[in-house]
């Protein structure tokens, strides 16, 4: 498994898709950066208006907000409540996973490994990897982008910044798992994509929690959106106790994998290879 | 005998539908395996099942004696199904390079260079897989099935899209791999042209049922030349010529032909023939090829479905 393991991260980080995305995201970031200094400094503000751009009360109000953040409340919002690792990793996951049945790779890989969890786990792991690496990216990206952009913001308790990290990959792979069962049963990279967005996003959970309400069950907690959605609480939480505790949320972050691991590799064992 | 792939009683059904049924396949070490059936047959599913990528619904495989799912077993095979299968954003060198990978060959660049040369492709060229040509793809699917140092290679439909002289090529590397390293080689093929070239044994699948084995001597015995005789009345032709010309050796078919396998002079026959008032619409003599063969064994058979063939 190790090899196929090494094979695939060589496939995944040779590629200039995943450098693209994340040179693409970047440049996001430093548009944001780049606004928020804009509406926040006086001088640059009044330069702007005169040269026609309008600047509301509302965006004067969130630049002062976004100052009040710390750091790592502010990475928190960007990177999970937002969505933002979730719809990324969810998109960029269903490419790679429905690559290997479209482009008819897979054949290499299923004719040499007979045992076809050797794929999942190792698929799985893949992912992983990916998500570290955007998560580590974005991270050092924003961090960099806020004394770049002139901002004096605390960074905030960087062992609660890690944490928050640490379990946000966690519940990544959670919703990585989930989108390999939606790929293994779709076998395409949008209708996988769109299932898997829709989950990342709390809809489908949602949806599936009010049809099921309707005879009094709800089946929310069921979908590990939950876990990555809420991690940005994570630093207020720490002294509350009010939601997820760190070890809750790893423990559910881990159910939730093996899970939809075993789900995998039920529904990948059924099909056949076309 | 040990046989290199054995199936025993292998069948496959999709949705309630049998796509192949009681397949018993016997291939020996060293052959060249000619696979031989229609669109549909049950070729490529059978090819898939005997490299893991479909499960049998009943039946057994057996590769090298062992079991299909045995890791030593799949060390030995190379398997090129349907289109290769390629990364598209990556060059030939990286395909083969990420093949090796899973494959956990280490060092594996001396391979790949040299199976890239055979196979025609040039290991610096760093044009990506998605521009090949389908002649381009399946070379270098090949290379790809080449990589370890298989003993067993499951080739479907290697030589599509390829040119005369491609398929020349190919035909030529698959020959010497078989006759200097002895790798057993296992290919389907609708261009029967080719394989009759180089296949040393064939299996015939009909409607998801092998109906033939056979080697290639048994094949030249019955692919064996004939004086094709078409007239009105063929029983009676057939009963005038056995009286009169000493005829044993012939086959009377319902659509009026008489297939005469001893050595007749034609000019003979057709006197005995016309001064009987029996008309002869054709004589010729017929020289059977494997394409041939296989297309008169799927018409006999739709026949015998029918009616039959009176054999003399």
């Amino acid at each position: 498994m190790l090899n196929l393991l090494r094979m695939q991260l060589r496939a995944v980080f040779r590629q200039k898709g995943l450098y693209i995305t994340a040179a693409i995201l970047c440049f996001v970031l430093l548009i944001a950066f780049g606004t928020m200094r804009l509406v926040s400094d006086p001088a640059l503000a009044e330069r702007a208006r005169q040269a026609g751009m309008e600047i509301t009360t509302d965006d004067v109000s969130d630049a002062f907000a976004f100052q009040e953040q710390t750091q790592s409340d502010f990475l928190g919002s960007l990177l999970f409540s937002g969505g933002l690792m979730s719809t990324l990793i969810v998109i960029v996951s269903s490419v790679i996973v429905c690559d290997d049945f479209t482009t008819g790779f897979g054949k290499n890989i299923f004719s040499y490994y007979p045992k076809r969890r050797d794929y999942i786990f190792s698929k799985l792991l893949t992912l992983g990897f990916v998500s570290g690496f955007f998560l580590l990216f974005l991270t050092g990206a924003t961090l960099l982008l806020f004394p770049a952009a002139g901002f004096q913001n605390p960074l905030g308790n960087p062992v609660q910044l890690a944490a928050m990290l640490v379990l946000g990959w966690a519940g990544l792979f959670s919703l990585c798992a989930q989108n390999l069962l939606f790929c293994m049963l779709t076998r395409r990279v949008l209708v996988s994509v769109l299932l898997s967005v829709s989950c990342a996003l709390g809809l489908f959970g949602a949806a599936a929690d009010f049809m099921a309400g309707l005879f009094g069950v709800h089946i929310s907690l069921l979908f590990p959106p939950l876990n990555v959605l809420a991690t940005p609480a994570l630093a207020k939480t720490f002294q509350s106790g009010a939601f997820l505790q760190p070890g809750g949320a790893l423990l559910v972050a881990f159910l939730w994998t093996a899970f939809y691991t075993k789900l995998s590799c039920v529904v990948l064992n059924k099909n056949d290879i076309c | 005998m040990e046989y290199v792939i054995e199936t025993q009683n292998l069948c496959k059904s999709y949705r309630g539908k049998a796509a192949v049924s009681s397949l018993n396949m016997h291939v020996q070490k060293g052959d060249i395996y000619g696979f031989i059936g229609r669109n549909g047959a049950g070729k490529s599913t059978t090819l898939k099942m005997l490299c893991n990528l479909a499960h049998p619904t009943e039946g057994s495989i057996s590769l090298f004696g062992k079991s299909p799912d045995t890791p030593s077993v799949r060390r030995r095979m190379g398997v090129l199904i349907e289109t290769a299968g390629l990364e598209p954003s990556c060059s030939a060198h990286e395909n083969m390079v990420l093949k090796a990978l899973l494959m956990g060959i280490v060092d594996p660049e001396k391979q790949i260079c040299q199976l890239l040369r055979l196979v025609g492709l040039n290991p610096g060229d760093k044009k990506k897989a998605r521009h090949f040509s389908m002649g381009m793809k399946q070379r270098l699917g090949i290379a790809m099935a080449l990589l370890g140092g298989p003993d067993l290679l499951i080739l479907d439909e290697p030589i599509n899209g390829l040119d005369p002289e491609g398929m020349n090529e190919v035909r030529r590397i698959l020959m010497d791999l078989n006759r200097k390293k002895g790798i057993t080689i296992l290919i389907s093929s609708h261009i029967l042209g080719e394989l009759s070239k180089m296949a040393t044994r064939y299996g015939i699948i009909k409607d998801g049922c092998l109906i033939q084995e056979l080697s290639s001597e048994e094949l030249n015995d019955k692919c064996r030349d004939y004086l094709c005789v078409k007239t009105a009345d063929s029983k009676k032709a057939s009963v005038l010529l056995e009286q009169q010309l000493g005829l044993s050796r012939y086959e009377v078919h319902p659509n009026g032909e008489i297939r005469i396998y001893q050595k007749l002079d034609s000019s003979a026959v057709t006197s005995v023939l016309t001064s009987a008032d029996i008309s002869v619409q054709a004589i010729y003599t017929h020289h059977q090829d494997l394409e041939g063969y296989f297309l008169e064994l799927m018409e006999q058979n739709k026949s015998q479905e029918k009616g039959g063939i009176f054999y003399a």
